[in-house]
């Protein structure tokens, strides 16, 4: 925060500023003394800085309303809530399963028709990227999915009015799906847009997110809209998961093994734009992103050094200026052969 | 009320602590009602959108995520509730079906201010801000108020933090023609500076 900064500030300017606004809002030594520096240095905008202070603390002169009154008889009223709703779910356990079962057994013979058709129809398109490389495959209702290297997707190739849309990924894929459901009431089948994964199905209906289905781990990042997670094999549990924007969730196999908010959701779709991006990576994740995405094959002396972890983040435009990173904050030795092979040494 | 702080109790919350849930209550009950307030001034209405935001947490505890700021999830939660009860409220009247059904105003206390060119400023930032349409009145407040960065804001009224960015300018951009410095405080400033 450099003084001059402020040298052209306006009244709005300086409200607009969020250093300025803290500094009236919570003042303290530093940024006392930051103005008041500022004020001498340049007298002519003293008067503006302090209309500008005037203003926030005038309008912070206000009326309260806590409610205090109240404040015990609402707290009843959401504790016999609370009590009530509790009751109901009991309540509710004994009918679930009958009802589940039923819809298990649904599901299961859909599921086993589907793949039966696409066995035996033959009009699926597949789609196979190499390592290294990435495609973007435009889908009959041009919703948009730009494919990793090393992945698959596969759909049948004309999608009915009357059926979902589905797809099938093996690998990592970022998904941009096309809504078409205008009334959230009522939900035809074509609006609803199905991923298929080795362990869970994912279902849309419009949104953004990106998928990654390799190693025995399936990992789904959302970045717009909203999708629910089945787990096949535990579906008969009724456990799906629902994702809201920034939510990231990582299967091993059929087991949810963490959901969690991610501070840059953007990041995990770097790789559809040409920036290599990471934030506490370990050595691991970034030898599998070289091999997922540049077809590297990566060696290791000591397999403990694929636990070292790079703090903070790294953005950087190519494959040399990460190992270069890489080598300098780790304190490691990177030898890089001419047929895409990388050892790592101490 | 720091932020470690509210998490942790969130976190207990979740594991269907109820002591935890019972001090959440107890120390944001005054905060979103007064916030409420300023949407509605009918005291029934905000205890039921705040009696409707503790139930859904805890009958939904277990789905819940960490958010960054649990001030910030309360205050967005309730101000989701807060206005589709407006709107319902409003369902036989509002035909043109307006995004943003409800008012907004805040009370100002000039009683406690002692200088007269202080309740004078005071009564031009009020005639200046109730010109303003609901939403920047919102923004303000959220602002200038409550002390929230742009994304927080963003994350409370559900737009981008780009419109949260254009939505405060517009709010402010009248601002220099209804005010500038007045003579007065040019010369009580320069007594300051002299005192430093």
């Amino acid at each position: 925060m450099n003084i001059s900064d402020y040298a052209q500030f306006r009244l709005q300017d300086f409200l607009e500023d969020d250093f300025f606004v803290q500094s009236v809002i919570n003042p303290d030594e530093n940024n006392r003394s930051f103005w008041q520096s500022f004020a001498s240095t340049y007298p002519e905008k003293a008067p503006t800085v302090e209309e500008a202070v005037q203003i926030i603390k005038l309008y912070r002169t206000q009326e309260n309303f806590e409610n205090e009154e109240s404040k015990k008889m609402v707290w009843q009223r959401i504790t016999d809530s609370v009590k009530q709703s509790e009751a109901v779910k009991k309540k509710r356990v004994f009918r679930i399963p009958v009802f589940l079962r039923v819809a298990a057994a649904i599901v299961i013979i859909a599921g086993a028709a589907t793949w039966i058709y696409s066995l035996y129809s033959g009009n699926t398109t597949t789609i196979c990227t190499k390592a290294g490389e990435i495609k973007t495959v435009m889908l009959p209702d041009h919703s948009k999915v730009i494919l990793n290297g090393n992945s698959t997707l596969s759909y049948h190739r004309g999608w009915e009015a009357d059926q979902p849309r589905e797809v099938w990924i093996k690998g990592e894929g970022y998904f941009s799906v096309q809504h078409l459901n205008k009334d959230s009431l009522n939900i035809r089948p074509s609006d609803r847009f199905i991923v298929h994964c080795s362990e869970v199905n994912i279902e849309v209906l419009g949104t953004t997110f990106n998928v990654k289905d390799r190693d025995g781990k399936i990992n789904v990042a959302l970045l717009t809209g909203k999708i629910r997670i089945d787990n096949l094999d535990k579906i008969t549990a009724g456990k799906a998961l629902i994702m809201a924007p920034g939510d990231y969730a990582e299967y091993a196999g059929k087991n949810l093994l963490t959901s969690k908010k991610l501070v840059k959701p953007a990041q995990i779709v770097s790789w559809a734009s040409d920036e290599l991006s990471f934030t506490d990576a370990t050595v691991k994740e970034i030898t599998e992103t070289l091999r997922d995405r540049y077809g590297y094959t990566v060696t290791t002396g000591d397999t403990t050094l694929l636990n070292l972890k790079i703090e903070g983040d790294i953005t950087v435009s190519n494959v040399a200026d990460l190992l270069d990173v890489v080598a300098t904050t780790l304190d490691l030795k990177i030898e890089q052969s001419a047929n895409k092979h990388i050892t790592i040494s101490k | 009320m720091t932020n470690a702080g509210d998490l942790l109790l969130w976190g207990s919350f979740k594991k269907g602590d109820w002591e935890a849930y019972s001090r959440l209550y107890d120390s944001y009950f005054g905060v979103l009602n007064n916030y409420g307030y300023k949407f509605t001034r009918e005291k029934k209405l905000i205890e039921d959108a705040v009696h409707d935001l503790f139930v859904r947490l805890w009958t939904t505890r277990e789905r819940l995520s960490n958010p960054a700021s649990v001030r910030n999830y309360l205050f967005k939660s309730l101000r989701h509730i807060l206005i589709r009860k407006l709107k319902n409220e409003e369902k036989f009247t509002d035909i043109d079906g307006q995004e943003y059904p409800h008012s907004f105003s805040v009370n100002y206390a000039s009683e406690t201010l002692k200088r007269i060119e202080d309740r004078e400023l005071q009564a031009r930032i009020k005639s200046y801000i109730e010109t303003l349409p609901p939403r920047q009145q919102e923004i303000i407040y959220l602002r200038f108020y409550e002390g929230l960065s742009y994304e927080e804001i963003a994350d409370i009224m559900s737009i981008h933090v780009n419109s949260a960015y254009k939505l405060l300018y517009k709010a402010l951009d009248n601002l220099q023609n209804t005010f500038g410095p007045s003579p007065s405080l040019c010369i009580l400033l320069s007594l300051k500076l002299f005192l430093h």
